[in-house]
């Protein structure tokens, strides 16, 4: 196979794009991680029912997919808001100090119902919303402009969510959270206030990565709990609450992704993406909490 | 230390329950015989998962690798003109090998990335199983040539298996190693400062619970004639054992036995009525024991426990 630039540039974007759409996804996950020890393996299944809802949205208003953006973050925000008051804030409270099993089990039960009922629904089959953008030439070269665009905005929600957490009194007492729970306990924190604002955004996140999901590639009902497995690889490799190391270690992800799918075929990124999984929780044995 | 003795009268309701169950075997329609050896295998195979995840307290969400391991082999080895025994054993093997090994790796973390490992693991594997098409064949699946008789060994496999993981599980604990597995549940860092080597204990849990889910996958193996990812690797078999014991009362030794029943039995309900939304009920049967009931439906002192006669302490 000859090197041909134009190739070689395509497998940067196409990486570097899967990348930051799945550390957008990752983030989400990471922050609900770090402030309620809750493990959401229903994470992935947001995006795959975020993309889903996108789909059918765009099949049945015939919208332009920008407006997508503005509706479906927020809805989840709500979603994530109200799974958090019903479920997870009771079974905190319940298991005081450890959480993180039955909250695996629990949401994992939850992932289970989303998949089965939106397979009933919809079907297993993939999904995804046509665009049709001309691609961009520039000195001899075919850029695709969707991902293009798509890369600058995942780039700039990164940037805004990382402002959000270092800049604003909010995210300050999240990371506070993450970093000493009773500490930051002890300052006056609201817990259960940020702990549910949290979940909202992570929510809110993974919608946001679910309709990018649904215009750039496809969505399937049962692909959720691998999704939330990609995305703890991301944070395994990056760090709870971390952002530019998820940010990082998601185009690390994405780059061998879409490598393998060039060099092997698609059925094989599954795998080596799942390798790298089960590598990177042993490169980290006490867990990706500890630094 | 305290061994409880089993009294005669504790021992009347299994035996016949063993008895009915083999005449079931020998006599009973095709449907009744399929229906009774998915429900043996999932005992068997939910007492396995028990040993681990009960007795230790580690989350084994992906125990179809070792049914997986044990079916796969069996269809190659048979394929390769073994005998059905031969095969059967060597599956058992294999799957108990596998687990040492893996417990070297898995055993390094921590409860909840175990858990998380284990289904990366199972996930892995199946996407493998689909894609090495030249050995498993694949999506196709690999048939396995009629074996005579093979309903009788898989019926009466599964029983023993069952029969043998319950005495198994009863036996565990009352010994030391189910002593130790008990203080690492509790707290595992106090067990090994106390002496007790976690991961010695672990990790021979770990193989015998594999040994059992490879021996009960040659047995599928047997009765279904054929090999195939999904049914070897996918969520169903992944799970349901997990869905039985917790439901059943993990860490009890009739608590899968229960919530296999109760489980297979729903199942068979839900099939009668509609084939979608069998993922959801264990979801959902997930969901609830995670939220109200994390002891399952032996663990509630005085509940069921009381309706069945059974003291405290022995189930």
């Amino acid at each position: 196979m000859t090197l041909d630039p134009t190739l070689i540039l395509e497998v940067i974007i196409n990486g570097v794009l899967l990348g930051g759409i799945l550390a957008l996804a990752a983030i989400g996950l990471s922050l609900v991680l770090g402030v309620t020890g809750v493990l959401n393996i229903m994470h992935g299944q947001f995006l795959v029912l975020a993309g889903t809802l996108s789909y059918l949205i765009h099949l049945a208003l015939k919208l332009n997919p920008i407006i997508l953006f503005i509706i479906i973050p927020p809805l989840f925000f709500l979603i994530g808001i109200s799974l958090e008051r019903s479920l997870i804030r009771p079974l905190v409270s319940r298991t005081q100090s450890t959480p993180l099993l039955p909250s695996i089990l629990v949401t994992f039960g939850l992932a289970l119902i989303v998949q089965d009922v939106l397979t009933f629904a919809v079907g297993d089959v993939a999904k995804g919303i046509p665009t049709h953008f001309p691609p961009l030439k520039f000195q001899g070269l075919q850029l695709p402009m969707p991902k293009l665009l798509s890369l600058f905005s995942v780039l700039t929600a990164t940037l805004s969510l990382w402002f959000f957490l270092v800049h604003t009194s909010t995210g300050n007492a999240a990371r506070a959270i993450i970093q000493d729970r009773e500490g930051a306990m002890l300052c006056g924190i609201d817990i259960p206030r940020i702990s549910m604002l949290i979940f909202g955004i992570g929510a809110a996140l993974a919608g946001l990565a679910g309709v990018y999901y649904s215009i750039i590639y496809t969505v399937q009902a049962s692909m959720g709990i691998t999704l939330t497995m990609i995305a703890l690889i991301l944070i395994a490799l990056g760090g709870v609450g971390n952002i530019l190391g998820t940010l990082v270690s998601g185009i690390i992800v994405g780059v061998t992704h879409t490598v393998v799918e060039l060099l092997l075929g698609a059925a094989w990124s599954l795998p080596v993406v799942l390798l790298l999984f089960i590598a990177a929780l042993l490169a980290r044995p006490r867990g990706v909490l500890s630094e | 230390m305290n061994r409880p003795s089993v009294k005669c009268s504790q021992l009347i309701l299994p035996v016949i329950l063993v008895l009915l169950l083999s005449s079931i075997g020998y006599a009973g329609s095709p449907y009744i015989k399929s229906l009774i050896f998915v429900l043996l295998m999932y005992v068997a195979l939910a007492q396995a998962w028990d040993l681990v995840g009960g007795y230790l307290g580690y989350l084994n969400l992906g125990f179809s690798f070792f049914i997986g391991a044990g079916g796969y082999m069996f269809a190659l080895l048979h394929k390769n003109h073994l005998g059905v025994l031969g095969a059967l054993s060597l599956a058992g093997a294999l799957a108990a090998i596998l687990a040492g090994l893996l417990s070297f790796l898995l055993f390094r973390l921590n409860r909840a990335y175990f858990a998380l490992a284990t289904l990366g693991l199972v996930l892995f594997t199946e996407s493998i199983t689909n894609n090495l098409a030249i050995i498993t064949g694949g999506q196709e699946g690999l048939p396995i040539e009629p074996i005579p008789g093979s309903t009788f060994y898989a019926y009466y496999g599964a029983l023993s298996l069952a029969v043998l993981g319950t005495y198994v599980k009863f036996k565990v604990r009352n010994s030391t190693l189910g002593l130790a597995a008990l203080s690492i549940k509790d707290d595992e860092e106090a067990a090994a400062s106390l002496g007790v080597n976690p991961f010695k204990y672990k990790a021979q849990l770990f193989v015998v619970s594999g040994f059992f889910a490879g021996l009960m996958g040659g047995l599928l193996a047997i009765f279904s004639s054929y090999v195939h990812p999904e049914v070897f690797f996918g969520p169903r078999i992944t799970l349901l054992p997990v869905v039985m014991a917790l439901l059943g009362g993990s860490g009890t030794i009739y608590g899968p036995v229960l919530g296999a029943t109760t489980v297979i039995l729903l199942d068979e309900v839900l099939l009668n009525m509609t084939p979608y939304f069998h993922l959801a009920l264990l979801g959902s049967i997930l969901v609830v024991v995670g939220l109200f009931m994390p002891k399952g439906l032996l663990g509630r002192p005085g509940s069921l426990r009381r309706i069945l006669g059974i003291p405290h302490g022995t189930a």
